[in-house]
């Protein structure tokens, strides 16, 4: 602790804190344009400058650290003075276009204008025009507009991990730009846009469709992935704007993906607004209840065992409970909410979770990346990783198909064979330096590793888990107050359902034996919640209802198709990836005759003759935390029980294959990615830089 | 008149041979082992003792500097390093090209001096990269000196394994502020950094670090070999000493570089070596004496004045570099502050913003001064604008930016006004 | 005025560095230490703009980063930051003249009016048959032999409009650049010949024993403190005129120091500001003053006060 006299008040602050944060931690609001807590300290705004008792010059309070006894004027002429002059520069240059500025009402340019602008120019010189530059599909630039903060420059190159932002040129004629005006190949891209503190980099699919002020913003969790980042969904009449980051520590900081920011255009497209019913090979137009009927006139021919449900990436806890009593009332326990067929063990809950939370990443000092690729599969992780390993003594090894991961993994091989030696704790037979990481793992006091889930949808995955299993208790990994076992999942809704058990009961079928019996007509009636990335050809000849939000694969293949709602349309349960129970919320309503999904199972239910015991959302949920306590635990980890879980004592020859990601496009992974224009440009992006990469002809 | 027999450069003209044998002639590389072997804290207190100040402008005490390094005793495993500071751009300053192109074997031995004071095993002298024969120059000094076995492994037979390289700069003005060096010397763009950490603690890849100017570090062989009282001697009082450089230019008879004792009078300098003032003495407008960065002074208070720090200082101005840049009176005054503006706009790095936009701003204020196209206001709005770019940027560029214009508003209030009153009334 | 230098548009599609160029590129990125190969990027670009006819392609900055383990960008940041570093090609003769206020007040207009005399092309312009190119740069440090240019690696200087119209010619004609003085110099001794340095003595060789009292190996006793000895400074019976300078003007010297002084006859800011500085540390010592008068520098502030006329003498 310091003590530090502010503006004649004597305060004991933390002594390892710059001087701006120790006047932000006892409530002195400071002006800054490049400082942000995320990145490293640029000082070069000027903006936060203070008066310093003994100091020949005001000091910038960002760069300034803690001396004790230090006597510092927030408010002094000097101070004041200081601040205009530095807002005096940074409005010379800058153009009068906030009328036309997206920026324009959250903009800390305009804010801190009002508190230390002066209300009209001495400048009598022409103002500086500057060419914008092209970032590619997300970011819109209007450089006339830069104030040369270098957050941008900062946030790609320390939180992204791409060094492809940069400040061009000297002096006044300073641009900041990308390499040859390149798009970012950042899945984080959209992030400098909220880090702009001007309307330099703005959002380019947003461009011009709104103003702050005229949006309704809803605070809301993110599906696009198992993060759970936690979002504000920024909507306008039935239409949804933008999607933004909201802070959470634990979670997503305050970073969103590209995904979770743009895909939100695709909510406007291909949507389910009826329902439908096949009639003479054809889906045609239907009303509620012609869809219920044909539903379940169709069950009543297959009875229980011959229904099965399926529940895809975006599926609601609601929604899945619902289901699941619906399908137990009838008498099936053919259901499953891996349709990547994910060999987790449903009974043991630590099998399947992130079990030492996303935050537990900075505690980690070693991980093991079995088969993960976070970059694609949960970018926001993926940069905590990367800030850990920034931070050093991180050693990261990595078992699978050799990526770019914004960090520098040790490679210890490819599949099953590393992995198993890493498991029985012999290193000899590894290739490169394998040997070495387990000493790394060995001495490490909070190791950890993460499975993706390209190792866990593999036929041997239950093998798999057991070894990584098998590795992590070898390891050291779970000890007291410590768990470093993860599974990464991409699938939002995959946590959640094993946890309020959507998975095959006794006797039951999981994916690929409802698959499987689909095809060979054992099953008669299968209920996609959903469910777009199956091989809807397994399907045979069975009765497909598809209830969901977009006209995706599973629809086509559909003979009744029940409109859903999205996430951004419904107030529902997701738990991510660590287990923590979220909760979106309606910020517009479903299209047309859409409606929220769990009241779509307990409308059928009616129709079935099972009618389901709940009539409100507090009922269901009620119902939820019936089946699982977690579910009681909103925005909190539970910590899983651990139990032995994986196959390791099985004798079969594991996949020769290497291990992989199962995300080949991260702009498309699911039914809203698919529709969103925003991501097909980026997919498009994507590609034309790879094959300029690989020819060389661009460099 | 500084005697010849005390002057340190004695083939600062370049019609000595610049090699090693006629470096030895003169008195260099004699016994430089037994300096190393009083060790580190001696030879920082002998400079400490002979008052040298850094002779790049700030006028730092050069043994104090030297002082910051860690000790033995306190050494952490890293690396240190001493960086020579020849990015020589201050405008009307040129003296370190001729150390680096007539008598380079000063800067040699005075590396591995001062590289041993402060425990460094390596020195990079960062040369200006226009400068592309005098950096031919003092890499074949180099390379003699390696040859010789008077640096590399066992230096001079010190013991001591001292490494020089010679890094070219690329045009950049701001690489002569310590911090922007070490970045350029680094790979980046030379932008200053903050400070702390100062170099001393974290410079050069992070390591402890100091870095002098060319005439500092040369000027210490000689300062011991006669003894640190010697160039205490010289000069005016206990904080001005020894023996500088001078570069005179502008309008005089014959302009040149000469070493003189710190604190020759003005008009003792440029009337005893450069000839005069052009048109004589009364000819005289106005002085720059110590480089483009300090503010100029008007001829009445230059006759006696004693060109050294302190004094300099007293009158708002500084001895800078002691590059003398004189103006007579067919000068147009305001033109030729209002090129340096233009220096100082050309040469900020754009990192912080009262520089970046500050340094533009007062240029374009300047040119419609320079035809009198303003108000007398904007007189009193320039002299703040350069009051709101000094002491809050990072480093000194903005400070440097702002005193030629107070300097100029100081001195010459009347010319400016005359130019705005006389275009007023002509319209 | 100056903006940022041009890129060019037709770009080669590789770049290697090649012989001697590659051999010094080798040396250069081994001067620095594992690790920091970054530190090499000027001294590449260099080379590659030595290479490749004056101008660095992107082709070149790619390869550079390539080598040196650096983002492209970065390598971009670099080669646009430096003035030295052509992005585009310029002419067999880059003619840099120094327009900055040293060689401007020394006739640098008249250079840049034989080069558009001559050559027919201004700052910025490359002449059509690709021969010269004219850039107005900023102090390249040769300022006594003003007015200066710089073509390609060497330094023209002492120039006039006439000396350097005959340079331009020369050079058309396929003649060489002379190099250093136009006006007669050896460098920058004052023209007409050196007045310093005429009279060097032959150095004694250095002996230990003579400038400190010992030989070699024993180890010097450190001598503290102040160079001079504590000397009385000159006296005055009474103030000149009868009347004393306000010596309160000194920041940090009261009444009582004042009255002090008067006790040893020190009345006038001039008689302080003449202080040696062992007579300095004889006030300090005898007034005890500990080290006060040098911290606050009366010296220097005597001095301003007298020449200022606050004396009234």
């Amino acid at each position: 602790m310091a003590t530090i006299t502010v503006d004649g008040t004597e305060h004991e602050v933390d002594g390892r804190l710059t001087l701006f944060q120790a006047l932000q931690s006892i409530g002195k609001e400071v002006p800054h344009f490049c400082f942000h807590e995320r990145l490293s300290i640029a000082g070069n705004c000027r903006m936060c400058l203070v008066e310093v008792e003994k100091a020949p010059k005001p000091v910038a309070s960002c760069a300034q650290p803690i001396l004790d006894g230090m006597v510092v004027f927030t408010d002094s002429e000097k101070t004041i003075k200081a601040r205009r002059g530095v807002m005096e520069f940074l409005l010379i240059n800058h153009p009068l276009d906030c009328p036309i500025c997206d920026q324009g009402g959250e903009c800390d340019l305009q804010d801190q204008a009002m508190a230390y602008g002066h209300d009209r120019t001495r400048f009598e010189e022409n103002k500086r025009a500057v060419h914008d530059k092209e970032m590619g599909p997300l970011v819109k630039t209007i450089m006339t507009r830069c104030i040369h903060c270098t957050r941008c420059i900062r946030f790609a190159e320390e939180v992204a991990g791409v060094e492809e932002i940069g400040a061009l040129h000297r002096g006044e004629h300073m641009e900041i730009a990308t390499y040859l005006e390149r798009s970012l190949t950042s899945e984080l891209s959209g992030n400098v846009i909220d880090l702009c503190p001007v309307g330099a980099l703005t959002s380019k699919p947003y461009a011009f469709t709104a103003r702050s002020w005229e949006l309704r913003k809803t605070e809301s969790v993110d599906v696009m992935d198992a993060v759970g980042s936690n979002i504000r969904v920024d909507s306008r009449g039935a239409e949804v704007m933008r999607v933004l980051p909201r802070l959470n520590d634990d979670i997503n900081e305050e970073w969103i993906s590209d995904k979770t920011r743009f895909a939100c255009d695709g909510l406007k497209r291909q949507r389910l607004d009826r329902p439908y019913v096949r009639r003479d090979g054809e889906l045609q137009p239907a009303s509620w209840p012609e869809a219920f009927a044909a539903i379940a006139g169709r069950i009543a021919e297959t009875g229980g065992a011959g229904m099965a449900a399926i529940a895809g990436d975006q599926a609601d806890c609601e929604a899945m409970i619902a289901l699941k009593d619906l399908f137990a009332a009838c008498g099936s326990e053919n259901i499953d909410c891996r349709q990547d067929g994910a060999k987790v063990d449903p009974s043991v809950r630590a099998s399947y979770l992130f079990n030492s939370g996303i935050a537990g990443i900075d505690e980690a000092d070693a991980l093991l990346l079995i088969g993960a690729n976070p970059r694609v599969e949960a970018a926001v992780l993926n940069a905590r990783i990367r800030r850990r390993w920034r931070a050093g003594g991180f050693r990261i090894g990595q078992i699978g198909e050799p990526a770019d991961l914004t960090y520098r993994t040790d490679r210890l091989g490819a599949g099953a064979e590393t992995l198993a030696a890493l498991a029985r704790g012999d290193h000899g037979g590894d290739q490169g330096g394998g040997h070495g990481f387990a000493k790394v793992l060995e001495h490490a006091e909070r190791p950890m590793l993460i499975v993706g889930p390209g190792v866990l949808a593999r036929e041997d995955g239950a093998q798999m888990l057991g070894l990584a299993r098998a590795a992590a208790e070898r390891f050291g990994m779970v000890r007291d107050g410590w768990n470093g076992f993860n599974v990464l999942h991409t699938a939002a809704s995959r946590v959640g359902g094993l946890d309020l058990g959507f998975a095959p009961g006794p006797g039951g079928r999981d994916t690929a034996a409802i698959l499987d019996g689909a095809a060979a007509g054992e099953i008669g009636l299968v209920w996609l919640l959903g469910a777009d990335e199956i091989d809807m050809d397994r399907l045979g000849g069975a009765f497909v209802v598809y209830q969901g939000h977009h006209g995706d694969a599973g629809a086509g293949r559909a003979d009744v198709i029940l409109p859903g709602a999205a996430y951004t349309e419904k107030s529902a349960t997701y738990v991510n990836v660590e287990g923590r129970p979220q909760r979106t919320a309606l910020a517009i309503f479903p299209p047309g005759d859409a409606r929220e999904d769990w009241t779509i199972v307990r409308a059928f239910s009616e129709v079935a003759g099972h009618t389901l015991p709940y009539d409100s959302l507090a009922q269901v949920r009620a119902r939820l935390a019936d089946a699982n306590p977690v579910f009681e635990a909103v925005d909190e980890i539970v910590p899983a029980e651990w139990r032995p879980f994986g196959d390791d004592a099985s004798d079969a020859a594991p996949v020769s294959a290497p291990f992989r990601s199962p995300i080949e496009n991260f702009y498309m992974t699911d039914p809203i990615g698919r529709c969103s224009e925003t991501m097909a440009q980026c997919t498009q992006m994507r590609r034309s830089l790879d094959a300029g990469a690989r020819t060389g002809t661009d460099g | 008149m500084l005697q010849d027999r005390d002057r340190i450069f004695t083939n600062l003209y370049g019609f000595d041979d610049w090699g090693l044998e006629g470096a030895r002639r003169r008195g260099d590389w004699d016994q430089t082992a037994w300096f190393l072997e009083q060790g580190r804290a001696w030879i920082c207190q002998q400079v400490k003792e002979s008052g040298l100040r850094g002779r790049g402008g700030a006028g730092f005490p050069t043994g104090l500097k030297w002082s910051f390094m860690p000790p033995d005793d306190k050494r952490d495993g890293r690396p240190h390093y001493l960086v020579v500071n020849a990015d020589e751009s201050e405008p009307g300053t040129c003296k370190d090209r001729d150390i680096m192109r007539h008598d380079p074997h000063k800067l040699v031995e005075g590396c591995l001096i001062a590289g041993f004071a402060m425990g460094a095993n390596t020195a990079y002298i960062y040369v200006r990269g226009e400068f592309y024969r005098e950096a031919e120059r003092l890499q074949a000094a180099v390379d003699q000196a390696y040859g010789a076995g008077l640096i590399g492994k066992n230096a001079s037979g010190s013991g001591w394994d001292f490494d020089i390289h010679v890094h070219r700069g690329a045009g950049a003005y701001i690489c002569g502020e310590e911090t922007a060096l070490l970045e350029s010397l680094e790979g980046k763009k030379g932008q200053p950094r903050l400070k702390p950490p100062f170099p001393a603690n974290a410079g050069l890849y992070g390591c402890p670090t100091t870095v002098n100017n060319v005439e500092s570090i040369a000027v210490v062989p000689t300062i011991l070999r006669r003894g640190a009282a010697w160039f205490a001697g010289i000069g005016r009082d206990a904080r001005n000493t020894g023996t500088k450089l001078f570069c005179i230019s502008g309008h005089v008879n014959t302009p040149c570089n000469v070493e003189e004792a710190m604190g020759i009078p003005f008009r003792e300098l440029i009337e005893k070596h450069a000839g005069g003032v052009r048109g004589g003495w009364d000819n005289l407008l106005a002085v720059i004496p110590g480089g483009s960065s300090v503010p100029c002074l008007p001829a009445d208070i230059c006759q006696d004045l004693p060109m050294d720090f302190d004094t300099l200082a007293g009158f708002k101005s500084g001895l800078g570099t002691a590059a003398v840049i004189v103006m007579d009176k067919s000068t147009d005054i305001v033109n030729a502050i209002c090129r340096l503006s233009k220096f100082y706009m050309h040469e900020s790095c754009g990192q912080c913003t009262p520089c970046r936009e500050g340094t533009g701003w007062m240029w374009r204020v300047m040119t419609r001064l320079v035809r009198g196209e303003a108000d007398i206001g904007e007189i009193d709005m320039l002299e703040e604008v350069t009051y709101q770019v000094e002491g809050h940027t990072i480093c000194a560029l903005g400070d440097a930016a702002a005193w030629p214009i107070q300097g100029l508003i100081r001195h010459f209030r009347p010319e400016l006004e005359r130019r705005i009153l006389e275009r007023k009334v002509a319209a | 005025m100056s903006g940022p230098s041009p890129v060019a548009v037709e770009q080669p599609d590789s770049f290697a560095f090649a012989g001697a160029h590659a051999d010094a590129a080798e040396k250069a990125v081994a001067r620095y230490p594992e690790g920091r190969q970054a530190s090499a990027v000027l001294p590449l670009l260099d080379l590659a703009q030595r290479q490749h006819g004056g101008w660095v392609p992107r082709a070149a900055i790619e390869h550079i980063a390539g080598r040196l383990g650096m983002a492209k960008i970065r390598v971009m940041e670099v080669a646009t930051f430096y003035t030295m570093i052509n992005l585009a090609p310029v002419g067999t003769f880059h003619l840099q003249v120094c327009g900055t206020t040293p060689c401007m007040l020394r006739g640098a207009g008249e250079v840049f009016r034989a080069i558009r005399d001559e050559v027919g092309i201004g700052p910025g312009e490359t002449s059509g048959d690709g021969m010269f190119t004219c850039s107005e740069v900023e102090c390249l440090g040769a300022c006594v032999n003003a007015p200066m240019v710089q073509v390609n690696d060497d330094f023209v200087e002492d120039l006039s409009y006439e000396n350097f119209a005959g340079v331009l010619r020369r050079l058309k004609n396929g003649g060489d650049l002379p190099v250093g003085s136009l006006a007669g110099r050896h460098s920058s001794e004052p023209e007409g010949g050196a007045l310093t340095l005429t009279d060097v003595p032959v150095p004694v060789r250095f002996d230990p024993a003579a400038v400190y009292g010992m030989g070699n190996g024993s180890a010097p006793a450190v001598a503290a403190g102040a160079v001079d000895a504590p000397v009385r400074p000159p006296a005055l019976d009474a103030p000149r005129g009868g009347k004393a300078d306000p010596l309160t003007g000194i920041k940090g010297l009261g009444p009582k120091i004042e009255s002090a002084l008067h006790g040893i006859g020190i009345y006038h800011f001039d008689q302080i500001a003449a202080w040696t500085s062992g007579e300095r540390q004889w006030v300090g010592d005898a007034l005890k003053l500990g080290g006060r008068i040098e911290r606050d520098d009366w010296g220097r502030q005597a001095a301003a006060l007298a020449e200022a006329g606050e004396g009234g003498t």
